[in-house]
């Protein structure tokens, strides 16, 4: 079973779907070492 | 004791590629290796001992017609409670996951298998990885083999537990603010956190999405270097995974001639015990004198810098567990509800800050090391001596990593740092040497490490001297 799934079974029944979608997405706010990386270069 | 189970995968490899020993006979020596010391270390929350052999027994018909999948072909490998496993519980070591089975693998399990591991069972851990100790009130604590009252550090205890007494030739652990290095460093054994981006995270729970980290749990560097290698790699399914390719391939060294190690005095030397500190300053004058220039630097900020780790993952597991803990807030350990309490209360200016104070930390930093030509800063991994199990109140438990060990500094870095046993307390116990590089620069840290490791003898043998395993000789 996919782990939102999952959850989804033991939150039940759910009153905000909304908040388990969030659960497999990451935040925009991405921390990267890639600048680093283009500066040396 | 058996000497197969201590061999580097190297030589296991090449064992099993030359017919010398089979897949099957290896993965029923690491069995009966579990079954043997489990009972007591607690180190696997399942054994996957079916599967196991099943997947040997593929293996094994394949080596007779001459098919080796990788460098990994019939090496049993133990992998961290957090990462999903296909039609296997994954539990991240807390009740609420208890019946969880995840239809896919992890992007490392798949990597892993597809080298030809055999995945031997799942590791205990801290429950969801939050926590140095590896004290589990669901799935049982995990017991330090060198002294099997006190922890074996964390969160991946159990997997540095199953690695240092030969119940598997590696494993898996994953790192937030030290959950690799530390119980790697108090098990004396060899683990890497590589650089924020360079292993994928498809698949691992997560606790702190900005800092969490996977990477190998090892008895020997060129064994982590091996499978660092395997689990790498661009993922377009995980957002921070990193597109640099920077391959994980170094000749190894015979003096470290032309490089310059930094150490930094303030907080990496600050609190720990004199003990490890005698141990430690020994080991960075025997890489002086294998070659190696070593200078003082100083850092402006740490002590900020390491406040908005403590900010930051506390904010990032509160968003990532809010909507089970409406419900299931009960079931999670005392410990971490205290830890999300802190969480709960911090401010979304405090954490943008937290996250802008670490972007200008880093670009200070590596401005810094450039400039001083620094190739990797080398300091102690763990700073005391481990706690006896039961003995710290659940309330400590945001503080217990900054205690035990000198590991966040890499993961607010997002730098990669590799630890190595470089000695002794006094009370037998191991201690860990840490050496922090610049991006994508594993492969340095590997030639160094690799260096120091053939000069110390008695690393290749330190599972004899494990008290545990000598009680059951």
């Amino acid at each position: 079973m996919e782990f939102k799934e999952y959850v989804k079974k033991i939150l039940a029944p759910l009153d905000n779907e909304q908040e388990i979608e969030l659960l497999d997405v990451e935040p925009a706010f991405q921390f990267s070492l890639e600048d680093w990386r283009g500066v040396d270069e | 004791m058996s000497e197969l189970l201590f061999k580097d995968i190297k030589s296991l490899s090449n064992m099993i590629a030359n017919k010398e020993i089979s897949p099957v006979d290896v993965t029923k020596q690491s069995l009966e290796q579990i079954k043997k010391l489990d009972p007591v270390l607690n180190a696997f929350i399942k054994v996957m001992s079916d599967s196991a052999l099943e997947e040997a027994s593929i293996l094994e018909k394949e080596v007779m017609t001459g098919q080796i999948r990788g460098p990994l072909h019939g090496v049993p490998i133990a992998v961290k409670d957090l990462l999903e496993t296909k039609g296997v519980e994954t539990t991240a070591g807390s009740k609420v996951f208890e019946n969880w089975i995840p239809s896919d693998d992890a992007t490392v399990i798949s990597k892993l298998k597809e080298a030809g591991a055999i995945i031997i069972g799942k590791a205990n851990l801290h429950e969801f990885a939050m926590g140095a100790t590896t004290e589990n009130a669901t799935f049982g604590n995990c017991r330090n083999p060198w002294d099997v009252t006190k922890i074996p550090g964390g969160s991946s205890g159990g997997s540095a537990v199953a690695v240092a007494t030969g119940m598997s030739f590696g494993a898996i652990g994953t790192d937030t603010a030290g959950s690799i290095r530390l119980p790697a460093a108090i098990c004396g054994i060899t683990g890497i956190k590589p650089t924020y981006g360079r292993v994928s995270r498809k698949g691992c729970l997560p606790f702190s999405w900005s800092l969490d980290h996977i990477g190998p749990m090892t008895r020997s560097v060129g064994d982590s270097a091996l499978m660092l290698d395997i689990i790498s790699g661009y993922d377009s399914s995980d957002s921070s995974s990193s597109k640099v390719s920077a391959p994980v391939d170094y000749s190894p060294l015979t003096s470290l001639k032309g490089l310059r190690l930094g150490v930094i005095h303030s907080h990496f030397f600050e609190e720990i015990s004199p003990e490890v500190e005698m141990v430690v300053m020994r080991a960075i004058s025997d890489l002086r004198q294998l070659g190696a220039e070593v200078v003082d630097v100083e850092v402006d900020g740490l002590e900020e810098v390491l406040n908005s780790l403590k900010l930051i993952a506390q904010s990032e597991v509160v968003a990532f567990h809010e909507p089970i803990l409406k419900k299931y807030k009960h079931l999670y350990g005392e410990d971490l509800q205290f830890r999300f309490h802190f969480g709960q209360d911090v401010l979304a200016t405090n954490y943008i800050n937290a996250q802008r104070t670490r972007k200008l930390f880093l670009s200070r930093f590596l401005n810094k090391i450039n400039d001083l030509n620094i190739d990797a800063i080398v300091a102690p991994t763990n700073a005391i001596e481990p706690f006896s199990i039961g003995t710290i109140p659940p309330q400590e438990a945001i503080n217990n990593m900054f205690t035990l060990g000198r590991t966040p500094f890499a993961n607010i870095t997002g730098l990669p740092a590799l630890t190595i046993p470089c000695g002794f307390m006094p009370s037998n116990l191991p201690v860990g040497l840490q050496l922090i590089g610049k991006p994508f620069e594993e492969s340095k840290l590997f030639q160094i490490g690799d260096l120091y490791e053939k000069t110390q003898e008695w690393v290749s043998k330190l599972e004899e001297n494990i008290i545990y395993l000598k009680t059951l000789v």
